[in-house]
């Protein structure tokens, strides 16, 4: 009995002498709103939705304007992009993003000076886990590296991880990081570091990268350091390229380099 | 006990609903409880943007999810996942493409959130795979909708 009343309006307006189909119809087709067209592209592969910006100026503005997050399948999470306060859409997207953009503050301040609240830190982790499983390129810029085991289970909740970039990431001198991470990165293939502690590389020991580049800045090496990156070029036994932008280091480097190493570098040049 | 509501589509009709049913719209809960504070018995709302047609199908659906468990909001592992229609909602959403955007922008408006992913997947699976000459074709009978084309 409620069927009824549900399916059928108790009043019909006057005017409504035809039946609805024929309303519906009339309409042509409703436009479909900003909106509505952002949560439909939302579910679209990236050729897909290539074609889609092709198809109306509407359609084209909608998906060219909507942010860092429609464009090129990268999630950012940055101060401009304000992810914190849009932390609940970011959660809500359907989209499998391929990489995933993280950048600590703006580059305005020095590096060191600001650092993530826990609260940012927790909902960078859940963002992680949702939007993980996907993710093939990792950026992380301007970050401090306080505790191993928040960025290993970043790490271990994107296993296709393909490239990492990092960009001045500052590592924490009293975490104890022992490693173990390899098991997280099985299909790691490339690394790009710029500007970070060398201690960096203690989290990429036997991982099986075939590419790295290294832009550090700092151009000096000393003995300490040499510890945190001869372990990783021993243990990497599938390295391919190095690519060293300051020369001074491809002599930091052959200079401290012995034996077997010093073979499997010259065999990568 | 039950709470009828009256919902007035924009043609003027009127519909009779349970309040709860109802409430699967966010925008239609946030008028019950906030503007009338919960003594909503008998009141009469009117949605301008809902045609006669397409809230009937609306309220359809409604009254057939009304026993779904509300989705748990993100907590990461427990986004609802829409990928499976029940063939309920299949059949229900083969309609011609005016109510089928209709739908869409409907759910959208009333903010129904399980009714939006389903109409959104549904339009979704027909522009997939296709080129954007396809997707014109397949999504208009009326070419003049797309001539701002350049």
């Amino acid at each position: 009995m409620r069927e009824n009343s549900l399916m059928l309006p108790l009043k019909q307006n006057p005017a409504g002498s035809m039946s609805d189909k024929e309303r519906v119809s009339e309409m042509e087709s409703p436009i479909l709103s900003e909106d509505a067209l952002l949560h439909i592209f939302g579910y679209l592969d990236g050729k897909s939705l290539k074609n889609s910006a092709l198809v109306c100026k509407l359609w084209n503005n909608v998906i060219s304007e909507s942010s860092a997050i429609m464009k090129n399948f990268t999630l950012t999470l940055d101060d401009e992009s304000k992810w914190i306060s849009r932390f609940h859409e970011i959660m809500s997207l359907t989209r499998r993003f391929q990489s995933i953009r993280i950048t600590l503050h703006s580059s305005k301040q020095p590096y060191y000076l600001e650092k993530w609240t826990e609260n940012a830190i927790n909902l960078l982790m859940r963002v992680a886990v949702r939007h993980g499983p996907y993710i093939r390129k990792l950026v992380l810029t301007n970050a401090e590296i306080k505790n191993s085991c928040d960025f290993s289970s970043i790490l271990s909740s994107m296993p296709l991880l393909n490239e990492v970039v990092l960009n001045r990431v500052k590592v924490d001198e009293v975490d104890d990081f022992t490693g173990g991470n390899e098991a997280l990165l099985s299909k790691l293939n490339k690394l790009r570091i710029s500007t970070c502690d060398w201690d960096i590389f203690k989290f990429f020991i036997s991982t099986p990268i075939r590419e790295l580049q290294v832009s550090n800045r700092f151009a000096s090496v000393d003995i300490q350091q040499r510890e945190y990156y001869m372990p990783f070029l021993e243990s990497s036994q599938r390295l391919e390229s190095i690519e060293l932008n300051l020369m001074s280091y491809a002599k930091t480097f052959s200079i401290s380099l012995d034996g077997a190493i010093c073979l499997k570098l010259k065999r990568l040049k | 006990m039950s709470n009828m509501i009256y919902l007035q589509s924009s043609d003027g009709d009127i519909f009779e609903t349970d309040a709860q049913i109802a409430k699967c719209s966010g925008t239609i809960r946030f008028m019950l409880e906030d503007c009338y504070m919960g003594e909503y018995e008998g009141v009469l709302i009117p949605l301008p943007n809902v045609n006669s047609a397409i809230l009937r199908k609306v309220l359809k659906w409604a009254d057939h999810h009304k026993d779904d468990p509300v989705p748990i909001e993100d907590d990461g592992h427990s986004v609802k996942q829409v990928s499976v229609f029940s063939s309920w909602d299949a059949e229900f959403l083969e309609v011609d493409q005016g109510t089928l955007f209709g739908l869409v922008q409907a759910a959208n408006y009333l903010d129904i959130q399980g009714l939006l992913d389903v109409t959104c997947k549904t339009v979704a699976n027909k522009i997939s795979g296709k080129t954007a000459d396809d997707i014109r074709n397949t999504l208009t009978t009326n070419q003049n909708k797309f001539q701002d084309f350049i």
